[in-house]
């Protein structure tokens, strides 16, 4: 009956943001390749049957990434000569340190919301992770809201169809003219759910802590995570080369 | 500093399913202009929507640190929900929620008007651009680094300024 | 003022109350309640019922910084002070409104743990027993809004018990009930009397608790003016009263139509054809058959998620049919030459703020004046209050007034099919005058209405054809014979 996933939801969190970090700052192309590529592989391949389109529209952005690499730092030696196009090694390196960079955030993106039931990790941050108990319901109350305002805003778009507006808003004014019926019916919800909630005793609450669960799974999770900044800091202090000698042109 | 009711918590949440709501929305966007432009155009054409949660919920509770709150939380919802960015959010939430909080501050949390909310949209634009150099490194050459402040402060202003308005009519009564 | 406040467990005596912004809501109202006994507060729509609820509870004081003069015992402690305030939940369970506005968690799990765990209560095993006891255990891990109505209504009542608190405090429970609904919430509340629980509900449709209930306080312009036992509200006469004040004390009889009918049958304008509806692979409805015409109103009757407003819906060419068709004026109503489409057929949704664009009534009543091409003065005169509220954001008029307004943009677009879903939710019987005001007008515009309820008082006042909408299918019969069908499940209970 039970929904648990088999790793700490907490300890999935502080793996994606820690790793986050790193990729973000991290400007070494090859610690950001073995880092980035295994985690995107995985984390595609657990969100793919979900999430396919969104993958598929990450996956179609590369051509722009190419593009701006192009225009913007197309400079240093020639790599490669296609017809009139001279591509030079600064756009290669634009491409490949950014392109993988980027495919190891939403790599692990991927992997955290395939592997995370939202509900279950806000219950965990609040015990493991002491957050704040007024941050936990508000996330907990916004996990609640997600498909109730997707209703409302089907409902409000139908009818401005019928009133004679753009159901999908482009202009300012249409943003507007959708928000405010969106927020008005949801600034009323919010003041009755929080008296419900405060006769229910929310000024009393206090969620006994637990210690973070290191069972098995965890162990694994924090060991990799810990091997990935290690591969980061060797890249970033110039302790990590490739071997095998390459040749690009 | 006044106490955080658990009311205004219930409008945290509202404000982040609304900015996730519109995040979701800018999603697309961004991915249809990273498609065509790549991600220096799609940052520019999405900034100001971005920026929306700290004047929103700023304009609705009207308290020391709604801004900061309003734009980390629905940073926050937004890492729970499938996109690309993942927990890059996170990170951008909290640096923008920090500037927006400033622009109530100065006022020293006594005004909570267009104007106010307009600078919060301003202010949030210049950070997430630093934010950005990182990301992209080589690709934040200075004339792009130029045109996205440029572009991110205006956007910015622009949707602060609606969503305080917003905040204001649903909320009711003076900006004070 | 009784003879056994001996054993009363609430007793309070409201001197002034009021919220930050307006003045004097509540004035000099006693009340008294006692263990084992209902006691019922009647009162129209913004009589200062819910006011009272809060102003009791100490919420209004404490969470909304309002002003309550007065004093309250409620099972020994005074939830005016900070310290009684903060003991009001372990002795209290309150039920609000409707499910939107209580349910906070993604879950009905979390739901349940989240009051035992404010009250100290960390036990899985305890939040399992509840949701056991009120039959949503399969469903424990279900996302809320996959809830039917009448399961997330048994989940706010579970999360608000589920703590046992003595005293049992509802506000409006049956404002968005079915009368299936109705049936079941009273078997609740009469488990609750029978174990010695001190049970508070606060309604304006009294009709349905009056067999059950100890003590009626009515409740009028803020101050509690009347109060009955159980025997004076026997005699007719006293229940009559009631109904005047806007009190839903009697039950509904069907209306004898004017001459409407007889005038010759106008054209056909709705007519549905073996259409199957429902979102992606779940069909709600099938082979539905209907015609209706000009000068007609229909109303479609059912329980709550039975398909009402997913009919409505598909006719105005929101929703895709599965299967068959739809024709409004004999044009499919998705590809229609019309424009706006709501000159053809316009769906007013249950909460009016959807309807709404601009952020004033002014704003509002100029782009009507725009779209349909009606002068704006014309607009403004059709009700007297419209003139004062130029100004006024649209969401921050009455509950009522936000109804009208979203009903008036509706019919102005002179539709020929006019829809409505649930037009009488939460809004006691001086409505219902305006209502029957509003449709006789779209009528002579030449419009068929059809309406979705469960409001037995509504069908008995507005309908001339009437819809049975239950287990996928749709069947007419006479309107009558839909009366029953409401009133059914509250026979005999």
């Amino acid at each position: 009956m039970g929904r648990e996933g088999s790793v700490d939801p907490a300890v999935l969190f502080i793996y994606g943001l820690v790793l986050t970090l790193v990729l973000f700052i991290d400007r070494d192309a090859l610690s950001l390749a073995l880092i980035g590529v295994p985690n995107a592989i995985v984390g595609f391949a657990l969100g793919w049957r979900k999430y396919k389109v969104l993958i598929a529209l990450f996956l179609i952005g590369f051509t722009g990434l190419a593009i701006n690499a192009l225009l913007l730092t197309n400079v240093g030696p020639t790599v490669l000569v296609v017809g009139p196009l001279i591509v030079r090694a600064g756009a290669v390196n634009t491409f490949i340190t950014i392109g993988l960079r980027i495919t190891g955030i939403a790599g692990v993106a991927f992997l955290f919301v395939s592997l995370v039931d939202p509900a279950l990790a806000v219950r965990s941050l609040e015990r493991k992770l002491r957050l704040p108990k007024g941050v936990c319901f508000a996330l907990a109350y916004a996990l609640r809201l997600i498909d109730l305002m997707s209703k409302d805003l089907r409902e409000i778009q139908g009818v401005r169809v019928l009133r004679g507006y753009r159901s999908v808003p482009i202009t300012p004014t249409d943003i507007k003219s959708v928000l405010t019926p969106l927020l008005s019916v949801g600034y009323e919800r919010a003041l009755w759910v929080g008296i419900a909630a405060e006769l229910r005793g929310f000024r009393l609450r206090k969620v006994s802590k637990e210690p973070l669960r290191i069972g098995w799974m965890e162990a694994i999770v924090l060991t990799l995570l810990a091997l990935q900044i290690l591969i980061a800091l060797a890249g970033m202090l110039g302790y990590l080369r490739l071997v095998v000698p390459y040749t690009l042109h | 500093m006044k106490r955080y009711t658990v009311v205004d918590w219930a409008i945290l949440g509202l404000v982040a399913v609304v900015t996730g709501v519109i995040f979701t929305f800018t999603w697309n966007v961004y991915y249809i202009g990273k498609a065509l432009g790549g991600p220096v155009v799609a940052r520019a054409l999405s900034y100001g929507l971005w920026f929306i949660g700290a004047p929103l919920a700023a304009s609705l509770i009207r308290k020391p640190a709604s801004a900061f709150l309003g734009e980390t939380l629905g940073a926050l919802v937004e890492t729970f929900l499938p996109n690309a960015g993942g927990f890059t959010n996170l990170i951008y939430g909290i640096c923008q929620g920090i500037a927006s909080e400033v622009a109530y501050a100065i006022f020293g949390y006594r005004r909570w008007g267009v104007l106010q909310g307009m600078l919060a949209g301003a202010f949030a634009g210049p950070v997430a651009v630093a934010l950005d150099a990182i990301l992209f490194q080589s690709l934040a050459t200075p004339p792009v680094m130029l045109a996205w402040t440029i572009a991110s402060v205006i956007s910015g202003a622009i949707y602060g300024a609606i969503v305080s308005a917003i905040g204001r009519t649903v909320r009711g009564g003076s900006e004070k | 003022m009784t003879e056994e406040q001996g054993n009363a467990s609430l007793e309070a005596y409201i001197e002034e109350a009021s919220y930050p912004s307006r003045r004097d809501v509540l004035k000099d109202s006693f009340f008294n309640a006692s263990a084992g006994e209902l006691t019922l507060v009647a009162g129209p729509s913004g009589s200062g019922k819910t006011t009272l609820l809060l102003a009791i509870t100490g919420v209004l004081k404490h969470l909304l910084q309002g002003n309550v003069r007065g004093r309250v015992n409620l099972a020994g402690i005074d939830p005016l002070t900070e310290e009684g305030f903060s003991k009001v939940p372990r002795i209290v369970g309150a039920v609000m409104q409707d499910p939107d506005k209580q349910l906070a968690m993604p879950t009905p799990y979390d739901e349940v743990s989240f009051t035992l765990e404010n009250l100290g209560i960390n036990n899985e095993g305890k939040v399992w027993d509840v949701l056991r006891e009120y039959g949503l255990e399969e469903h424990a891990f279900k996302p809320v809004e996959h809830l039917s109505g009448g399961q997330q209504r048994r989940l706010a009542i579970a999360a608000a018990l589920a703590h046992d608190p003595d005293v049992v405090v509802l506000d409006e429970p049956t404002a968005s009930l079915d009368p299936w609904g109705v049936k079941s919430l009273k078997g609740t509340i009469t488990r609750l009397l029978r174990r010695g629980k001190t049970v508070v509900v606060v309604e304006h449709k009294v009709r349905y608790f009056l067999d059950m209930t100890s003590r009626t306080y009515v409740i009028k312009n803020g101050v509690i003016s009347a109060e009955y036992r159980r025997d004076e509200l026997l005699s007719s006469d006293a229940l009559r009263e009631l109904l005047m004040t806007g009190i839903d004390a009697l039950p509904p009889e069907a209306h004898v139509r004017d001459a409407r009918s007889e005038e010759g049958e106008g054209e056909v304008t709705v007519s549905l054809s073996n259409l199957t509806c429902g979102y992606g692979d779940v069909v709600v409805l099938e082979d539905v058959d209907m015609e209706l015409r000009a000068g007609e109103v229909g109303v479609l009757v059912g329980p709550n998620g039975s398909g009402k407003t997913t009919l409505l819906k598909c006719i105005a060419g929101l929703l895709e049919p599965v299967d068959g068709y739809v024709r409004v004026m004999g044009e499919d109503p998705r590809r229609a030459g019309v424009r706006p489409r709501g000159r053809l057929v316009f769906y007013v949704p249950q909460i009016p703020d959807y309807t709404f664009v601009s952020n004033s009534v002014g704003g509002e009543l100029r782009e009507v004046s725009k779209k349909v091409g009606v002068a704006f003065r014309d607009l403004v005169s059709i009700a007297p209050w419209v003139k004062d509220a130029l100004q006024r954001p649209p969401y921050r008029l009455s509950h009522g007034q936000r109804r009208w307004l979203a009903l008036s943009i509706g019919i102005a677009y002179t539709p020929k099919a006019l829809l409505l879903d649930e037009p009488t939710t939460g809004l006691d019987l001086r409505f219902m005058g305006e209502l029957r005001r509003l449709l006789a007008k779209a009528i002579r515009a030449g419009a068929a209405v059809l309406i979705a309820t469960h409001d037995p008082r509504l069908v008995a006042e507005v309908a001339d054809r009437a819809f049975i909408v239950d287990g996928g299918r749709v069947r007419e019969v006479s309107v009558v014979d839909a009366l029953k069908y409401l009133e059914e499940p509250l026979r005999g209970s």
